[in-house]
């Protein structure tokens, strides 16, 4: 795997097997476990404290908060301009599991919304060592739970993801049409979801999160199973949500699913750039190391004031 | 090559499950839970569905075993001829029971029966014994374990119908003990008989010898009709100081359907006197009451009869009635007693009816040796002992009765040695409450009607005196036990252990001694509830007075001597009786009569042989038997040989080896069943090996993805 060579590249994480994570059964030990570790195997800490340094000024724009016209520079140049500085307050952080049934599904002992979980609790865990206010929600075909983010939210994000079951049928439109709704203030949105439909929809169903201004990172949770296909014997397969079946022998279709499938992956990665929303494949099976580099990443970029 | 249950080849439509199966049936195969389905979905593909029949050996395997199974339970044998099948058994033991009871004279029942029989016996072969036993009632083997098949032909040809109701037990008990007498190996039972409800009474010890074959054939008629006169009553009435009697009949119909137009005739002495038309409903009962007839003569004959059906036999009902007879007693007083001194007495005698009393008193000085032959009983009220004990002796002993009633006047002495059961003593004196009858002998005929409760207490009546009496030595310990009728014996005991009523049987006569008075000097009996029937059944008892019986029912045994004797016409010891059945047989039977058997329906006459006028009885047919309602053959085999060997009427006057017996012997259907079972585990085995990739389904991805 790819993205599996490119976390075990880094130095000095530890590589922990989700499987092995899976016997802890308290999620916020857990996630101080993967953190604590993450973070002293950097060279440099990550985080980012509240700055006033000035960073530039740029002109007025329709609907930018008139408290942040720079007066000053108003009375010499008779213009409006806004003066920004580098992370000037904490970013909102939430995450956003996608609970519908097919997140149910597991080959190798740990399921896909399990494994969102730990995802969840320990990028959790991070923002609140980072000093950012923690949300949480989770969706299937509706929103199922809102927590709205706050920096004393930790503990019942960490609860609301330990109680989640996925029981119903999924959909992204619904539930990312009401949250656009919802985030009145701009922050970071980490989107974890199997992604079972068609990339246009996808991004259809995103966008409404993207006009908001907000940094989304989407972590696309698969099975290994889901990804290299490798069953053998002749089954009926019974989709997780509708129940509908259909037989079929894995021999003669492993070759056109697996391309299928890198068709979609390819497609989804491809569309998320265009819109710049930062776009992970996660296999199950990969450490959660991974998953903390690239939300890393994504927090150093937002700290620059765009 | 047939079949014990052929019905079961309906079962081979199940051969075209597994074809059925095989040809559409998809396999079950594992399911997986996928995620989603939308990329398999995008794929094509093209579903072969198997509509051919592949695995042909698999599938003739299946067939075969199915099929061996349905023919095992269809039970094959092979038919072999009677003859063979029965030399290979060895030789036979066959007891025949032929059902001669009455019910089988109903339309050919009898003839057909007799051909069963006869057939029975013509497939027997030489080596085999067949008995004939002919049962009603009773049973009555003809001809006993023969070789020699003729005599028993020839005892069936002979034999004829009974006026015997069916009684199965004692015709099968013969059977159980000629069967358990015979030393050969095969054992059979043929019951010929309609084969009615009525005559069977389960009997767990009545059971066949291990191993017999029990086959009943049944010869009967769809539906049977019976119309029969199932009871008579005879009510008698008085009417301008003449009896009269009004009969009035029951008649039954056992049929499905109603009857109309009934005539139910009623005949008094061969003469018609009246003929009345009813209607009969299925399975209900009518009655028919005919007008009153005065009663003009003794042992006048009546018959209520009905008009003709299949069954004749029990369509006439015959009784006997006569005048009601008036018991004679004779009361003496002592001499110069006032008039009233046997009113009680007198007074509790004019009252009864069954029988009346024709009561005569007379004083005691004044009678004469043949004043005592025109009654049956005689009381002595308080006299002393006759000048003329003899004559009383020869009364008593003749049958007469004598009542001893003491009071102070009775003054019997020596006299009494020969007579009474005791020596009358001194006059006791119980001053005060009196005293009262304590020890009772309820066993005895006259204080019987007292031993229920609630049906009078004789010793609620307080005597104040009373003779002594003192029993002859050994009649005393004798009175305790009643397991044998001692010839004197004491009846009752006042409180105080004095004996109160003692009894001595004289010849076939009685003399009761009662310690006290009848009226109202000693004692206040008579003032009790029990007065008037301890006097009539003391009177009744020393008559040997017993109701005249309208009519018999064939089966039943009569003592000729004791139908003189009690109709009044007297009997003379050893002078011997003739008796007339209704067939018109004589039976002559000289000295002391013996008992006679019933055997037919009518009337029988009995005369002593120096009396010219006779007694007439009527007997008549167990009306039980005209019900032809079939008991289960199923259950009586089940009940006496603890498995069903029956078989239906058609198959057994076909062959005597029924065709179930055939197939137990030769047991196919076990070697089918094992090589039905086998082939399953063969085809189990070879299934489970042959097991491959999905067959049911085959997917392939089309040429254009």
């Amino acid at each position: 795997m790819e993205q599996h060579s490119q976390a075990s590249s880094l130095a000095g994480a530890r590589f922990v097997d989700p499987k092995v994570l899976a016997r802890i059964g308290n999620l916020e030990l857990l996630a101080k476990t993967v953190v604590d570790g993450f973070i002293n195997g950097l060279h440099r800490s990550p985080y980012f404290g509240a700055s006033v340094d000035f960073a530039e000024h740029r002109g007025y724009m329709p609907g930018d908060d008139i408290r942040r016209v720079d007066w000053k520079l108003y009375a010499r140049t008779d213009r409006y301009y806004l003066k920004e500085y580098e992370a000037d307050t904490n970013a909102n952080f939430s995450v956003i599991l996608d609970i519908s049934r097919s997140m149910n599904f597991s080959s190798r002992g740990i399921s896909k919304l399990e494994y969102g979980k730990y995802l969840c609790a320990c990028l959790a865990y991070f923002a609140q060592k980072q000093r950012d206010r923690i949300g949480c929600i989770m969706f299937d075909n509706d929103i199922v739970s809102h927590i709205p983010p706050s920096a004393k939210h930790l503990d019942r994000v960490l609860h609301t993801l330990d109680r989640a079951k996925a029981e119903r049928k999924g959909d992204l439109k619904v539930p990312m049409q009401k949250m656009a709704e919802h985030f009145g203030r701009r922050g970071i949105l980490l989107i974890v979801s199997d992604l079972y439909e068609d990339p246009e929809a996808v991004m259809e169903a995103i966008k409404p999160l993207r006009y908001r201004g907000n940094d989304l990172i989407v972590f696309h949770v698969l099975d290994p199973a889901e990804i290299d296909f490798n069953f053998s014997e002749a089954s009926s397969f019974q989709d997780l949500e509708t129940g509908e079946q259909i037989p079929v022998v894995p021999s003669a279709l492993a070759e056109q699913y697996r391309s299928l499938i890198q068709e979609h992956i390819a497609a989804l990665s491809s569309r998320f750039s265009q819109n710049r929303v930062d776009y992970a494949l996660v296999n199950t099976a990969t450490p959660l190391d991974y998953a903390l580099f690239k939300y890393l990443s994504s927090r150093q970029r937002l700290s620059r004031v765009r | 090559m047939a079949f014990l249950a052929p019905l079961f080849f309906a079962a081979l439509a199940t051969l075209a499950v597994p074809i059925v199966i095989h040809l559409t049936q998809r396999e079950r195969k594992q399911i997986v839970e996928f995620p989603s389905l939308m990329f398999l979905q995008k794929i094509p593909y093209q579903s072969v569905r198997r509509r051919r029949i592949r695995d042909w050996p698999l599938l003739a395997l299946r067939l075969a075993a199915i099929a061996l199974i349905v023919l095992a339970f269809a039970r094959p044998f092979f038919e072999r001829p009677i003859i063979a099948l029965a030399s290979s058994a060895g030789p036979r033991e066959v007891v025949i029971l032929l059902d001669r009871s009455y019910s089988m004279a109903y339309g050919d029942r009898w003839a057909r029966a007799q051909a069963a029989a006869r057939q029975v016996v013509q497939d027997l072969s030489q080596s085999d014994h067949a008995t004939l036993v002919l049962f009603g009632t009773g049973a009555q083997l003809e001809v006993r374990a023969t070789a020699d098949l003729s005599r028993v032909l020839a005892a069936i040809d002979g034999a004829a119908l009974s006026a015997e109701a069916t009684r199965y037990a004692p015709g099968l008990k013969l059977a159980q003990r000629i069967l358990a007498d015979s030393t050969l190996r095969t054992r059979e039972v043929v019951m010929i008989s309609d084969f009615q409800r009525n005559g069977w009474v389960r009997d767990e010890s009545l059971r066949l010898p291990e191993g017999t074959t029990f086959t009943p054939i049944t010869i009967t008629d769809a539906q049977p009709a019976n119309l029969t006169v199932s009871s008579v009553l005879p009510q008698r009435s008085v009417f301008s100081g003449q009896e009269r009697v009004t009969v009035a009949a029951g008649v039954m119909n056992r049929g499905p359907a109603a009857v109309n137009n009934v005539q139910v005739r009623l005949d008094l002495d061969g003469r018609t006197i009246e003929t009345q038309t009813i209607t009969v409903q299925p399975t209900l009962p009518a009655s028919v009451t005919f007008q009153p007839f005065t009663l003009a003569r003794p042992f006048t004959r009546g018959t209520v009869r009905i008009g003709d059906d299949s069954l004749k036999e029990d369509n006439a009902f015959h009784f006997v009635v006569s005048p009601s007879q008036r018991l004679p007693v004779f009361i003496l007083d002592p001499p110069r007693a006032p008039r009233e001194a046997s009113l009680y007495l007198q007074k509790a005698l004019a009252i009864g009816t069954t029988p009346a009393f024709q009561v005569d008193i007379r004083q005691s000085d004044t009678i004469a040796s043949t004043d005592l032959d025109r009654h049956r009983v005689v009381i002595l009220n308080d006299v002393a002992a006759l000048s003329s004990g003899e004559i009383l002796k020869r009364f008593v002993s003749q049958g007469g009765g004598l009542f001893v009633v003491l009071g102070e006047r009775a003054n019997w002495g020596t006299d009494s040695n020969d007579l009474l059961p005791g020596v009358p003593g001194a006059v006791v004196d119980r001053a005060g409450r009196g005293g009262a009858l304590a020890e009772l002998d309820f066993s005895h005929p006259i204080l019987e009607l007292f031993k229920t409760p609630r049906s009078g207490n004789p010793s609620t009546a307080r005597f104040f005196r009373y003779r002594a009496i003192t029993m002859k030595p050994d009649a005393a310990a004798a009175g305790k036990t009643t397991q044998q009728a001692p010839a004197q014996r004491v009846i009752a005991r006042f409180d105080d252990g004095a004996v109160a009523m003692a009894e001595r049987t004289i010849g076939s006569g009685h003399v009761i001694l009662w310690a006290s008075t009848l009226d109202n000097n000693w004692n206040h009996q008579f003032q009790k509830t029990v007065y008037l029937p301890f006097v009539h059944q003391a009177v009744r008892h020393l008559a040997n007075y017993e109701e005249p019986a309208n009519w018999f029912t064939v089966g039943e045994v009569v003592d000729p001597g004791h139908l003189l004797r009690t109709s009044g016409l007297g009997l003379q010891d050893g002078t011997g009786a003739l008796v007339l059945t209704p067939t018109g047989q004589r039976i002559e039977q000289s000295g002391t009569p013996t008992p006679v058997q019933l055997d037919a329906a009518g009337f029988y006459e009995v005369r002593g042989r120096s009396n010219q006028t006779s007694v007439s009885i009527a007997s008549n047919l167990d009306t039980a038997e005209s019900d032809l309602a079939m008991l289960d053959t199923q259950e009586l085999s089940a009940a006496i040989a603890g498995r069903p060997g029956g078989s239906n009427t058609a198959a057994a006057d076909a062959a005597v080896i029924t065709p179930e017996d055939q197939e137990r012997r030769q047991n196919f259907w076990w070697y089918l069943l094992m090589a039905g079972i086998v082939l399953l585990g063969l085809e189990t085995a070879i299934s489970n090996r042959m097991k491959g990739p999905i067959e049911g389904t085959k997917i392939t991805p089309s040429a254009a993805a």
